[in-house]
């Protein structure tokens, strides 16, 4: 006679290892992640020694104060970008900020990208 | 007389809710983070709106005070490009590049003296990496 086997009851599967692993992963992943974006802005130039002196720069901008110095004449941060501008219109392609006096870094970034977006001047940096 | 009822069996707390909820967590911050290398806490970066965008940096930290400091520990210009030459080699001929993470605060005369000495110990492409201030 044939006799069937009691069929046997399937276990659940055991959940807690599983949870363990996933919040073991999103603890990983909460801690090393980051939400800041990055960028970068390159600089040329640095010491205002063989660099600049042979490339002769065609603008040399001053910042201080907020106001821009450019090529000696002052300008408000405003105006500076169309002045570059037409400067450059006019053949202008080398330009120069030189860093003076307690101007920080951010200030500098600030005014290397807006030179960079507004202008195609290739803008370097001297002290 | 009075007699204590039955007790009734506690249902089980359902784990699935749990682990559903958990899951979409885990799959958020996968998605929405990006694995970054520690960044030096002393360090308040840069902030600019327009500039290309770019990886999470590895980079040279200088805090407001001009100290350089890199993978957490204080360095100097030497040591750093020697290690960065170190850990580029592989890919030679490619121009050596490296990455500025300076203090917002840092005068600007002392970034550029670091730029210039960077440049002067063989650094051909320098960048200062910024954060992207949210639009």
């Amino acid at each position: 006679m044939r006799i069937e086997f009691a069929t046997q009851r399937r276990r659940p599967l055991p959940l807690t290892s599983l949870i363990d692993v996933i919040f073991l992963l999103l603890l990983f992943f909460m801690l090393s992640s980051t939400f800041t974006r990055f960028a970068e802005v390159e600089v040329a130039g640095g010491r205002a020694s063989s660099t600049v002196a042979a490339a002769q720069p065609d603008i040399l901008i001053r910042i201080e104060d907020g106001i821009w110095t450019i090529n000696g004449r002052d300008f408000p941060e405003a105006d500076a970008i169309s002045e570059l501008k037409r400067l450059q219109d006019n053949g202008a392609s080398k330009a120069v900020l030189l860093v003076r006096g307690d101007m920080t870094s951010q200030t500098m970034v600030s005014a290397l990208e807006r030179v960079r977006r507004a202008t195609g001047l290739m803008l370097s940096v001297a002290r | 007389m009075r007699l204590p009822r039955p007790r009734k069996a506690r249902q089980r707390e359902s784990t699935i809710a749990l682990i559903n909820v958990i899951f979409l967590m885990l799959i958020f911050f996968l998605l929405a983070g990006t694995l970054a290398p520690p960044m030096d806490s002393e360090v308040a970066l840069i902030r600019t709106a327009e500039a290309e965008s770019a990886e999470p940096p590895d980079a040279l930290f200088i805090t407001s005070d001009g100290r350089l400091r890199a993978h957490g520990i204080e360095t100097n210009v030497g040591s750093f490009v020697t290690r960065l030459k170190m850990e580029t080699r592989s890919e030679a001929g490619s121009p050596l590049s490296a990455k500025v993470a300076a203090d917002r605060d840092l005068p600007a005369t002392r970034l550029v003296e670091i730029v210039g000495e960077l440049r002067a110990a063989g650094v051909e492409k320098i960048s200062i990496a910024t954060e992207r201030a949210a639009e």
